[in-house]
This record gives structure tokens, C-alpha cells and sequence, in this order.
């Protein structure tokens, strides 16, 4: 009998409760930070700001064309090295994954902001509305709405990568999960638990993702009519 | 008063604008025509500092379109309507017409609303003010974009073929309205293919072509004894 014990004990359920707490707590604050940054690093990018605006273009592009794994160990295992921090297993992870989900975010808002037809700059340049004024009440109400679906698509992609903070040390669902395989030896058992709560995390936000979607749909509709 | 003195425009090697110089009295009604690509949108738009000019100067009541500190006090007296509207999509028909006032003027937002308002009755488009522009058709688009110009209680008013994107029957409704509008004292610089419309509004008519300026008149000799043979076959083939 190669599979024997197939019930979880209660402690196993906590164990797995409690990484369900970790991964939804990197996940949601890294996002927050991650996007919060992004964006202001997109509106540097845009504005051409001299020197700055070049090196975001240096950030996004060596944050989105490397692997999260490969910045993981960089920031838990090479940054105590250079700096006075030394980050635990979870900052290390909300950092990292801070920052990947800034990189995306600036391409997200950047191509947005690109989209928007010139006209609606003109149209409120020709009023006297100032650059600042421009941003925050034409262009960013209709950038936003564009970034929404590929920021939605981002945040539940991101919500799989999460798995990788588990290699670092962070106590996750897969960590949860490699613990009790490493115990109990049943792979058939476990992987497919934890691949599930992954799988329903995920359905939750891409049905929201649909609903916010189909939302916007109607409104992108006469944002081309209009432009 | 606005006084154009030897504006030349370039994109890179193309001159799209060459040595115009023009004057428009305060409360005159210039109808500016010309082919395609003569260059009379793009001298509008330098008249509201939205293009910079290569060369010459352009002064709008003595603030020079040069000096870069003039540009907003140009732009809160030259409202400009557009000819694809450019009206704001995720705002509604009065949001879009009260948000410079409120903005850039820094009027009370109840006034500017007030006054939005009556602007909307005055084009008959008082019932939409909660709609947004995809919800309206181009006429009444408009009609919303004049709203919208005419609420910065500008001394000077420019129309860039203001009714060049929208559909025929819509027109007359714009027309209307503009033509109320000429002889109020605002000064009124149109550019427009509307040959008819012109004679019946302008008090001044320019030609333009390949980015020079032809002829400069009053609409009477403009239209009814006009020797230049370009401009004449012009105006016919408009006609038609």
C-alpha cells in the first residue's frame, strides 16, 4: 500500500490556513505597493523627466525581462550583502514582488497613457488646463480605465508567482504544502489541495476581473465614439 | 485685436505655413477658406498656442504667442471648437463644458454650472446635460464643444470646420448657433468649406493656399467681385 493516511489532522489544516494567510497577505501588499509605485514611476516616464524618465526605462526593463526567482535571492541573499538590511523571508518577498508588479504596472499605464487620442491633450491645452490639471482630470480618469483589465490580468498572474516566495523561506500555501508532503510522502494528495486553492483564488479575481471588464466595455465603447 | 505678422510654420522640411501676415479687429467674422493642406487649420491652432510658430509672431491683445508665459492667458481668451470635437469621454455634456471655467478660471462651481446650463438651453441642448458624448450625435456633440468654448467667456472664438465631421443633416443645428453667435462681439475666425455659410456670417473672408495667404477681403468683394481666377473657380467648385 503505497498511499496510507489520507486524512489531514487538524494541524495540517492550520498549517495550510496560515499560508493562506501568508500568500494572500504578499500578494495583496505587494500589489498595493507595487502598483502605487508603478505608478508614479509611469507618470515620470511620461512626462520625460530628464534623467529619471531613462532610468525607469532601465528599471521596468530589468525587472520584466528577468526571473522573479533569480530577484528573489538577489534581494534575500545579495542585499544584506551590499546594504545595511538584511530582510526576512517575507520582506525580501513583498519587495521583490513590489517592485516586479511596478515594472509591469509602468508598461500597463504607459501604453494607456500612449493610447489616449492626441485630441483630448489638445482639447484641454486649448482651454489653458495646465499639465497637471491635464493629467488629473482628462487624461488619467480615461488612462486608468484603460490600464484596469491588463492591471486585473497582472494581479492574478501575480497571485500564481507568489508560489516562488516559498523557495526563500515564507511560510505560504506551498510552503504549507511542501512541508506536509516532505512529513507524509503523498503527492497525489497534496498537490492537488494546494493547487485548488491557487485554482479558486485565481477564478475569484478573474470573475471579478470579467465583471470590471464588462463594466468598462461599455464605456471604452463611447470613449472611441467620442475620441 | 489679432495680429498675425510674418508667421511662418515648418514640419522639418515641410513649410506648411509661409509668411501670413493678417489682422482680425476685435468683434470681425473671418471666414478663412482654402483647399486641403493650405495651412488654415494649423494657423488657427497657432493663434491658440497649440502649434509654435518657425518665424513671425502672432500677438493676441498684445501678449505675443513667443513668450510661453502669455500662452494661458491667450488660451482663457481664444476658445477654440474643434473639428472632431475632442469633447472629454468620461465626462457628462455640463461637466465638459464647466470644467476650464471651474479650473482655470477658478469660478464657483454652482455659477459655472448655472452658466453651462444656459449655454446648454441657448444650443437646445438642455435636457442631455447629464448625457455623455457617445450618447449624443455629432451635431449635438457639437453644439456641446461651442458650450463649451463659448464658457470661458472668450474675447475671441476660433472654429476649426466645425461641422466637417458630422453628418449633413446635423449641420443646420450648428450653423444656427454660430450664426447666432456672430455679431455678439466676439471675434470670430472660422475655418470652414461652407462656402454659403461663410457669405451669409463673415464680414471678412481670407484664401488661403499651400500655406500662403491669396486674399484677405470683405466678404462683399470676396464673393461678389472677385478678380482672382483661382479663387473665383474656388468658390465655384465649392458651391456645387
Amino acid at each position: 500500500m503505497i498511499y496510507q493516511n489520507l486524512n489531514f489532522t487538524l494541524d495540517d489544516l492550520a498549517l495550510v490556513w496560515r499560508g493562506l494567510g501568508w500568500t494572500l497577505f504578499v500578494w495583496s501588499t505587494s500589489m498595493v505597493l507595487g502598483i502605487g509605485l508603478g505608478f508614479v514611476l509611469a507618470l515620470v516616464r511620461h512626462a520625460r523627466v530628464p534623467v529619471l524618465a531613462q532610468l525607469v526605462v532601465v528599471f521596468v526593463e530589468t525587472f520584466r525581462n528577468s526571473p522573479l526567482l533569480v530577484q528573489l535571492f538577489l534581494v534575500f541573499y545579495g542585499l544584506p550583502l551590499v546594504t545595511p538590511f538584511a530582510p526576512g523571508p517575507a520582506e525580501a518577498a513583498i519587495f521583490t514582488l513590489s517592485v516586479n508588479t511596478a515594472a509591469f504596472t509602468v508598461v500597463n499605464l504607459v501604453a494607456a497613457l500612449d493610447a489616449l487620442p492626441r485630441g483630448q491633450w489638445q482639447a484641454a491645452g486649448a482651454f489653458g488646463l495646465s499639465y497637471r490639471q491635464t493629467m488629473m482630470y482628462v487624461v488619467l480618469p480615461q488612462a486608468i480605465r484603460t490600464a484596469i483589465p491588463p492591471t486585473m490580468n497582472l494581479a492574478i498572474s501575480q497571485l500564481q508567482t507568489t508560489s516562488l516566495v516559498s523557495i526563500i523561506g515564507v511560510v505560504d500555501v506551498t510552503r504549507a504544502g511542501t512541508m506536509l508532503y516532505t512529513r507524509t510522502l503523498k503527492p497525489f494528495l497534496i498537490w492537488p489541495v494546494i493547487g485548488l486553492i491557487y485554482f479558486i483564488l485565481a477564478k475569484i479575481l478573474s470573475v471579478l476581473a470579467q465583471r470590471v471588464e464588462k463594466r468598462l466595455q461599455t464605456r471604452n465603447t463611447w470613449f472611441q465614439a467620442a475620441a | 485685436m489679432i495680429e498675425i505678422t510674418g508667421v511662418s510654420k515648418h514640419y522639418g522640411a515641410v513649410q506648411v505655413i509661409e509668411n501670413v501676415s493678417m489682422r482680425f479687429a476685435d468683434g470681425e467674422v473671418t471666414a478663412i477658406l482654402g483647399p486641403s493642406g493650405a495651412g488654415k487649420s494649423t494657423l488657427i491652432r497657432c493663434i491658440n498656442c497649440l502649434e509654435s510658430i518657425s518665424s513671425g509672431d502672432i500677438v493676441v491683445d498684445g501678449m505675443s504667442v513667443r513668450d510661453r508665459k502669455s500662452a494661458v492667458a491667450i488660451q482663457k481668451q481664444t476658445s477654440m471648437v474643434f473639428q472632431h470635437f475632442n469633447l472629454y469621454p468620461h465626462l457628462t455634456a455640463l461637466q465638459n463644458i464647466t470644467l476650464a471655467p471651474i479650473r482655470v478660471l477658478r469660478q464657483d462651481r454652482a455659477e459655472a454650472q448655472a452658466k453651462g446650463l444656459d449655454l446648454l438651453r441657448m444650443v437646445g441642448l438642455e435636457s442631455k446635460s447629464g448625457r455623455y458624448p457617445a450618447e449624443l450625435s455629432g451635431g449635438e456633440q457639437q453644439r456641446v464643444g461651442i458650450c463649451r468654448a463659448l464658457a470661458m467667456n472668450p474675447r475671441h472664438l476660433l472654429l476649426d470646420e466645425v461641422t466637417s465631421a458630422i453628418d449633413p443633416e446635423m449641420t443646420a443645428e450648428v450653423l444656427r448657433v454660430i450664426e447666432e453667435l456672430a455679431g455678439t462681439g466676439t471675434t470670430m475666425i472660422l475655418v470652414t468649406h461652407e462656402i454659403e455659410f461663410a457669405r451669409r456670417i463673415a464680414d471678412k473672408v481670407a484664401f488661403m493656399e499651400r500655406g500662403a495667404l491669396v486674399a484677405h477681403q470683405d466678404a462683399d468683394t470676396f464673393f461678389n467681385h472677385q478678380q482672382d481666377e483661382r479663387i473665383s473657380r474656388f468658390v465655384e467648385k465649392m458651391k456645387h
